[in-house]
């Protein structure tokens, strides 16, 4: 009997510890997302008591950031922004990988470890030059400054993840369609890119979410407030008085923002996994 | 339908030769199996001339037509891959249709052949399916499905039953054969099976290291190998090839710790001089102990197939050598001594510099 016991005690711990863990980084991971929430549902001085459960439901920070700001028109920038670096991250890479994986050619390990050399680099370190370059090409507070510059972080994990997923596409497939008769673009639309729809999603996706958040280009590159992409713009929002810090609407940009990203990662959370590792297993 | 012909057909990559210069005629209709171990170049010469490698030189004809430049898809020629390479995004329909609707083909067209062939490979009810929701046979049937759709001068098969098991790939390989039987269209099979090659073939190509060491029917290459690559490699199990000498009209085998002559071998009056004797495990007969021209043999390995028996031990003391004996006698055992007289008229004599038929 008490061997029996101990063999139920011991596993049923071990759960409860697992569990417990389980419970803490949940706790620790969404929290801050969940208090951002509580608050951006406050007004006037009810932000600085401290409140676990929602106290009140006021929609004021939501229609304020509107309404005192082009909130409206950030949201729109840093949307255009984003899927515009997705589309290019994405046409370049692909077109990019299946050059990579597919063809044998001088220097393509070179050009692949440069590629990958290229995201080494700190923003900082890239900043300044970066600044001249948006200059000269007279994009300076206008989003192509922002999409040009957003490539050198999203094109080479495009570049990379894509490559490696089309060298593990088998080749004989590739070949029965050659002789099916289809050209190079026939084969890359009708045969690739279905075969890698997991892949481009999970890139896509990570993509967006770079050019979304991204900050440091941004509030440099942009000058006008009309200009300005979202995380730029709520750092920017500004109290009454210098004395101020808006907290309540701080907190209901930051939701509005945050929504939209956390909606597509749950839609597509299986694409995301089996692209994640579908380049490192064949099969 | 049409006939395939090569010409000094050479295939370098860098500054390895794959293909070595090859001649070889296929006749229209025919059933030509290209044989041969891993790296000996079969399946590049398939390769080349499906138009998926370049020719360095020589000149490929179809039909009569030299197609060295020619695009895959334009040549009349269609493949069934050792991997199957079905398209893993369509349906079985699809993956059929894919080659008529890039040809722009009517759509009418497309359906009706698709029908069509899919009653004859049994696919009917499998169309709306996925490849991954078929089994390896069904697959195989696709594979093969899209390349007859597509109605080809000719049928390039690689390694097709190299995937299945054992029971499946013989049964896949009457269908072949029937196949080929119904369609009447000129196929070229790569396989390193030799048992494969010998069934299907009208005609056994056997290459090794690029070059071509024979070619003609099963039968031809079985009775006459044309040097001991080929006597080696055709025959399940092997030809015994044992160093000997011609001596005053006999051969004596070398090494031998105990006497061996055996008389009236063909050509064996060729001249005194060292030779390669070639016997096959089941040309061997077993006789009593102590018969004229007997040499014994020790057996070491006893492989029962039911059917027949495999002997595999030391003959005259020294070489090593394979027999096949009925499985109707008294089964010997390990450690056994038989005495085994060779047919004579069924041996194989080779020059020992050249490896060539003598």
């Amino acid at each position: 009997m008490a061997r029996s016991g101990t063999r139920g005690i011991g596993p049923a711990i071990a759960r409860l510890g697992f569990w417990l863990l389980v419970a803490g980084l949940l706790v620790i991971l969404l929290f801050p997302f969940y208090y951002a929430v509580v608050t951006s549902f406050k007004s006037g001085s009810g932000i600085f008591e401290v409140d676990y459960l929602p106290s009140e439901l006021s929609v004021a920070n939501y229609t304020s950031i509107f309404a005192e700001q082009p909130f409206a028109r950030n949201i729109l920038n840093s949307l255009g922004v984003s899927l515009a670096v997705v589309g290019i991250s994405l046409f370049l890479g692909l077109t990019a990988a299946l050059a990579l994986g597919r063809f044998r050619f001088k220097g393509r390990r070179w050009m692949l470890l440069a590629v990958l050399g290229v995201s080494m680099f700190p923003q900082v370190a890239v900043l300044s030059g970066m600044f001249e370059l948006i200059r000269v090409l007279g994009l300076f507070n206008s989003p192509g400054g922002l999409i040009l510059s957003y490539l050198i972080f999203t094109l080479p994990f495009t570049v990379w993840v894509l490559t490696s997923f089309i060298r593990d596409l088998p080749v004989e497939v590739e070949e029965a369609a050659i002789m099916d008769g289809a050209g190079p673009w026939t084969l890359l639309t009708r045969i690739f890119l279905p075969m890698m729809w997991p892949a481009m999603v999970t890139t896509g996706l990570l993509a967006f979410i770079v050019a979304w958040n991204e900050f440091l280009f941004a509030l440099t590159f942009t000058l006008s407030n009309d200009q300005r992409t979202v995380p730029v713009a709520i750092a920017l929002i500004t109290g009454g008085s210098e004395f101020e810090v808006p907290w309540g609407r701080i907190m209901a940009a930051s939701v509005i923002v945050t929504v939209p990203l956390i909606a597509l990662v749950l839609v597509f959370q299986r694409r995301i996994v089996s692209g994640l590792t579908a380049g490192a297993v064949k099969g | 339908m049409a006939n395939v012909t090569l010409r000094g057909l050479r295939k370098s990559f860098d500054d390895t030769d794959v293909i070595k210069g090859v001649d070889l005629e296929i006749e229209d209709g025919a059933f030509c199996v290209l044989v041969g171990p891993s790296g000996c170049g079969k399946s590049t010469l398939l390769r080349m001339i499906a138009g998926l490698e370049d020719i360095t030189a020589g000149e490929l004809a179809i039909g009569g037509e030299v197609v060295n430049d020619v695009a895959p898809a334009d040549r009349g020629v269609s493949m069934v891959f050792q991997s199957y390479a079905l398209y893993p995004h369509m349906t079985v329909y699809e993956n059929m249709a894919f080659g008529l609707k890039l040809a722009k083909t009517e759509k009418d067209t497309v359906e009706q052949r698709v029908r069509e062939v899919a009653e004859i490979l049994q696919l009917g009810d499998l169309l709306d399916r996925k490849p991954k929701a078929l089994s390896g046979g069904q697959r195989q049937r696709v594979a093969i499905g899209r390349a007859i759709v597509r109605d080809p001068r000719v049928f390039l098969f690689d390694e097709p039953l190299s995937n299945l098991d054992a029971a499946l790939r013989v049964q896949m390989r009457l269908e072949i054969s029937r196949l080929h039987r119904r369609l009447g269209t000129t196929m070229i099979h790569v396989t390193h099976d030799q048992v494969e090659a010998m069934t299907l073939a009208d005609k056994i190509v056997v290459l090794n290291g690029g070059v071509i060491e024979q070619a003609g029917s099963p039968r031809e290459l079985y009775d006459t190998p044309a040097n001991t690559f080929v006597a080696g490699f055709i025959g399940s199990p092997a030809m015994n090839l044992l160093p000997a000498r011609i001596e005053g009209g006999a051969v004596v085998l070398d090494d031998a710790s105990q006497p061996t002559r055996i008389e009236g071998i063909g050509k064996s009056d060729a001249g005194d001089g060292p030779v390669i004797l070639g016997i096959r495990p089941e040309h061997f007969d077993l006789v009593e102990d102590g018969a004229g021209g007997g040499i014994g043999f020790d057996v070491e390995v006893v492989e029962d197939l039911g059917d027949t028996c495999v002997l595999h031990g030391v003959l005259a003391g020294a070489p090593q050598a394979t027999v096949r004996v009925p499985a109707e006698i008294a089964l010997p055992s390990r450690g056994d001594r038989l005495t085994v007289v060779p047919g004579t008229r069924r041996c194989h004599l080779f020059d020992r510099d050249t490896g060539q038929r003598m």
